[in-house]
């Protein structure tokens, strides 16, 4: 076991930390706003072979699901991580870069489907692949551009590409999640660090401390967890379990940075929206943390 | 970065398993519940912790001029996991082998080191941790139990509680004022106190685990040799800081929140419970407390595996561990239900245990504090 990432991965991380903050942050996600898709950055990123890291030997899924938190962390507006993480593991087909997903039971829009190509469509233990056909935006306050979408003729994947497509997907999402929970706590934590009240900074009152201090503890925990299921090949329980925690961290901290933050926390002229809104659509999806917690049980006792 | 284990240490932990199969008395690993042994069952530990010793895994994590073998920390979890999901059979014997040991390799002089040492990787020591006073807790650095020095020897006055293993323990690593006149932190010693000292008295304290397992320790006119102090006069803060960063993971309580998640989920399905939607998912729930408990308690242990000093993030790994066992603890009770009353079943045993998880080892609000003064940087108060 080891924590610290060895040269050749490091090597990887630093080259996309460094693309990202050429492309991404938070003013780059505003000049997009929440319903705008960085094809710039993605295209970038796709260039480099940052995008086809999962089956990278010595640098895998786990490297995959790291750039898929610094990105997430960094704010950056593109569907990388069910580009990095959940095609590859139904599909070898690097030409596809705009992808998204979505399941069977979903009755609401889908997550970047006004800019995606293609749609991933996971229905129990099996999944298909269609083109999109057409896609209508729709208003939302959750952080990320969605539609209702159309397709063409979906073509079935082969063998368990369902359940393979829905254990990454949930990696995807703790790593995700893991990333705009690091934004989320450090953005509040500077915040409360400057801001003066009672005649001292904020973040010198105990109350105050200890919800952050739980939230900088629930961000770790998401953040090992994913990374530990990536580099275990997204096995059932693991996965599982990486989603619930992260779910749930993203609901207390979706909603603790902003009550720490005060009014400001609400605007838009303050960063913090563009990780905490985020959040609560990450949070929702595939069920949400329910529906991952019943899988980890399934998954563990049957 | 990797999360795997080497075949070395999966088959490390295959043979410790096979050990604990032959070893451990049947009656001590029932259930997964935690274990107070009374002063009746010391030599049933020892000849335990003997048979550790003899197959060189009761300190593999020590350097082998002190009866280790070297190997790195990450033994020494596995051999704690497995012995933790079992009611750890080593008593308080985990604690002289996990930071009693180590803080005497680094603090004590050659004498102190040849004493201690041996007879704790031996499986022969016990002890007990001399620090909580009736009026500091929390608040350590205020403790007033008094040594005054007396030619060669301290005279030691005072008061120590909530002290656990006494019933077991032969030797008190105590902290004690020195200095009453230097800034709290800065005025204390650490001595190395035989606990059948004349002047020494215990009393055990009812609690309401049911068992008696911590005592008050009085200190009247206790004589105790300078020699037998650790590290240099007034240094013993920063040792016992160090020394507490290894306490708050050394305990594996995670896997033992685990098993006992797994006896919870065949409790439920043999009751007709597994089915429930909220069971399934306070399981799932619990399980993904008690693995991030775990990956951030294995972060500090590949810190000391690469030989960095102690950093905050043992804080974080003890709050997150202190979260999981408190959500285990509850959920025995929501589903066992009535099942839970009787004080005999793993729930009830479970929810008390759990009830101590945020108070030992220092408070989990204290956890709160050094995460946000040490890793988040937040002004101070």
């Amino acid at each position: 076991m080891d924590f610290a990432l060895d040269p050749d991965q490091q090597a990887v991380v630093d080259a996309v930390a460094s693309i990202l903050a050429d492309h991404a942050g938070s003013a780059r996600a505003r000049e997009l706003g929440s319903s705008g898709h960085d094809d710039r950055l993605l295209q970038t990123l796709a260039t480099g072979g940052f995008l086809d890291l999962w089956a990278e030997p010595g640098i895998g899924p786990l490297v995959a699901a790291i750039v898929t938190e610094e990105a997430s962390r960094a704010n950056a507006r593109a569907n990388i991580a069910i580009r990095t993480l959940v095609l590859p593991s139904v599909l070898s087909d690097r030409e596809i870069q705009r992808v998204a997903i979505t399941h069977r039971d979903n009755t609401g829009p889908v997550r970047f489907g006004q800019h995606a190509d293609v749609l991933i469509v996971v229905d129990g233990d099996r999944a298909s692949i269609a083109d999109i056909t057409s896609a209508t935006a729709i208003a939302t306050p959750f952080g990320y551009p969605y539609a209702v979408v159309t397709t063409g003729e979906a073509r079935t994947l082969d063998g368990d590409a369902g359940s393979n497509a829905t254990r990454w997907w949930r990696v995807a999402l703790a790593a995700e999640i893991s990333g705009a929970l690091q934004g989320a706590v450090a953005h509040t934590t500077h915040h409360l660090s400057q801001r003066i009240q009672f005649g001292k900074p904020l973040g010198s009152l105990q109350a105050l401390q200890h919800r952050l201090a739980e939230a900088h503890v629930w961000a770790q925990g998401a953040k090992w967890l994913a990374r530990a299921a990536a580099w275990h090949g997204a096995p059932e329980d693991r996965a599982a379990t990486a989603a619930t925690y992260a779910a749930q961290a993203a609901q207390v901290i979706g909603a603790d940075m902003h009550q720490l933050s005060g009014a400001i926390g609400f605007t838009t002229e303050f960063d913090l929206h563009l990780w905490t809104t985020r959040l609560h659509a990450l949070r929702v999806e595939l069920g949400g943390a329910r529906s991952h917690a019943h899988a980890t049980t399934q998954a563990c006792w049957g | 970065m990797e999360f795997g284990w080497t075949e070395d240490e999966v088959d490390y932990r295959n043979q410790v398993r096979q050990f604990v199969d032959e070893h451990v008395p049947a009656d001590w690993r029932t259930e997964p519940r935690q274990r107070h042994f009374a002063r009746t069952e010391r030599d049933r530990v020892t000849e335990f912790t003997h048979g550790l010793r003899d197959r060189g895994w009761l300190t593999p994590h020590w350097p082998t001029e002190y009866g280790g073998a070297d190997a790195p920390p990450w033994m020494h979890v596995i051999l704690g996991e497995e012995l933790w999901s079992i009611g750890e059979p080593r008593g308080p014997q985990y604690m002289s082998v996990n930071w009693i040991g180590p803080a005497i390799m680094s603090n004590g002089n050659a004498e102190q080191k040849k004493q201690h040492l041996s007879r704790i990787s031996d499986g022969e020591a016990f002890w007990c941790q001399g620090f909580s006073e009736p009026d500091a807790g929390s608040d350590l650095a205020s403790l007033k139990c008094r040594a005054v020095r007396d030619g060669d020897e301290y005279i030691v006055n005072g008061q120590k509680i909530w002290t656990s293993h006494t019933q077991l323990a032969e030797w008190c690593f105590l902290l004690v004022r020195t200095d009453p006149e230097a800034e709290p932190h800065k005025g204390i010693s650490i001595l190395l106190v035989p606990l059948d000292t004349p002047g020494i008295e215990v009393r055990s304290i009812p609690n309401i685990a049911g068992e008696s397992s911590f005592a008050e320790v009085f200190f009247t006119d206790v004589s105790v040799p300078v020699a037998n102090r650790l590290g240099p006069r007034e240094g013993g803060w920063d040792i016992v800081r160090n020394a507490l960063t290894y306490e708050r993971v050394g305990a594996p309580r995670w896997e033992r929140a685990t098993v006992i998640l797994d006896a919870i989920a065949a409790w439920s399905k043999a009751n007709g419970r597994y089915d429930d939607p909220a069971v399934r998912s306070g399981l799932g729930e619990a399980k993904a407390a008690c693995e991030a408990a775990r990956y951030l308690a294995y972060s500090v242990i590949d810190e000391r595996a690469k030989g960095i000093p102690p950093t905050p993030q043992a804080y974080v790994a003890r709050v997150s561990m202190v979260r999981a066992e408190k959500l285990v603890g509850e959920l025995a009770l929501t589903v066992m239900g009535e099942a839970a009353i009787d004080g005999s079943s793993l729930a009830a045993n479970t929810y008390v245990s759990a009830l101590t998880a945020g108070v030992a080892a220092g408070t989990y609000e204290v956890q709160l504090n050094l995460v946000a003064g040490l890793v988040l940087k937040l002004p101070r108060r």
